[in-house]
């Protein structure tokens, strides 16, 4: 009798033994491989999307701090009539275009949407930095601590998908102004200004000089987020 | 002692033991091996859109690295025929603070492969 009660008590342990079998799982060694293999790419995808994170976070951190000053060109393009301009050369005082801010046009009738990038309150701050939630990295992550990590990598997949779509809506609507400075910042010859001579900006049409600058503007009402009318990247002619 | 009924009670525990908790709940919950063949199925597709999405990225990236601001100032004075006007120049000497600091960018064909070429290197002597 007394064998027949130590035969049960080790099939209970037994049976009792098998229930824990799942848990036991992990520790098998092709268990453990997948796992170990699925941990290092879990980690290098967590690698990878906290670098673009930190290129999306400081593309929104300026992008906030973007505002647009509505510019248009007065005077001629054909310099028939505009600011008056002197070379000093011995020639007559000629004319020429010059831009300006523009605060008599209704909004999106400017000439140009130049972008000004805001220096004051929070826009001087540090750019914000992702991360910091993840889970640490860790030899031993078990399979639920490595599901949680790639739901919060889906997360971040699609923010960074909307963060670059919204990039490309803006990027896209832009043109870039071909800009330069006319006139002597030492004063010898330019635009008159009282008795004296002066630098201005205007837009550069030459065909035989590169401008200064490239200013980054919407163009003849052009917004992103609408029909773009201008080319991604377009120039003015 | 009362072996025959410590030996009842051990037949029970093993029944009790050996049988599941229900038929549904066995389903329901998937095994290790199954969790991980869904584990590396998330991975491989998360690989691919984080895969697709290194370029458009590295396109904010590129604006980022070469982007400038420049300095400009609105000045009233400037002759306009029989009155004057204001016009915009050029504010990036001196230490006064510029009216705007309009975003530019190199004068190349944007976006340029050049304007970038010192990012992210590290000082040299060479």
């Amino acid at each position: 009798m007394r064998r027949l009660a130590i035969t049960l008590v080790t099939i209970a342990g037994l049976a009792l033994g098998a229930t824990d079998a799942h848990a036991g799982e992990e520790s098998t060694a092709p268990a453990a491989a997948r796992l170990a293999a699925a941990r290092a790419d879990v980690a290098r995808l967590e690698q990878q999307a906290e670098l673009m994170q930190l290129s999306v976070a400081r593309y929104d951190a300026w992008q906030a701090c973007l505002k647009g000053v509505p510019v248009s060109e007065y005077g001629d393009a054909d310099r028939q009539f505009g600011f008056a301009y002197d070379e000093r050369d011995g020639a007559a005082t000629s004319f020429r275009p010059a831009l300006a801010v523009d605060r008599r046009r209704r909004p999106g009738r400017e000439d140009y949407l130049f972008l000004d990038f805001d220096r004051s309150g929070g826009c001087r701050s540090a750019t914000t930095k992702p991360g910091g939630t993840a889970d640490a990295a860790s030899a031993r992550a078990t399979i639920g601590n490595l599901e949680r990590r790639v739901s919060r990598l889906k997360r971040t997949a699609r923010r960074l998908l909307a963060a670059s779509e919204r990039f490309d809506d803006w990027e896209s609507c832009l043109s870039w102004v071909p800009v330069t400075e006319y006139g002597d910042p030492d004063g010898a010859f330019g635009y008159v200004f009282g008795n004296a001579f002066r630098p201005a900006l205007a837009i550069d049409r030459s065909d035989w000089d590169d401008p200064d600058y490239m200013f980054l503007a919407f163009v003849g009402g052009d917004r992103p987020g609408r029909e773009c009318q201008n080319e991604p990247g377009e120039g003015i002619d | 002692m009362n072996i025959p009924r410590i030996v009842a009670a051990l037949v029970c525990l093993t029944v009790l033991a050996g049988s599941s908790p229900s038929p549904a709940r066995a389903e329901d919950r998937p095994s290790l091996s199954d969790r991980i063949d869904d584990l590396q199925d998330e991975i491989d597709s998360l690989t691919e859109e984080i895969d697709d999405l290194r370029e458009p990225v590295e396109e904010f990236e590129l604006f980022d690295e070469c982007m400038f601001l420049i300095g400009v100032s609105e000045r009233p004075g400037y002759r306009y025929g029989a009155t004057t006007r204001k016009a915009l120049a050029l504010d990036i000497r001196g230490f006064g603070r510029p009216d705007f600091q309009f975003l530019a960018f190199p004068a190349e064909e944007p976006p340029s492969i050049e304007c970038n070429e010192d990012a992210g290197q590290e000082d040299s002597d060479d």
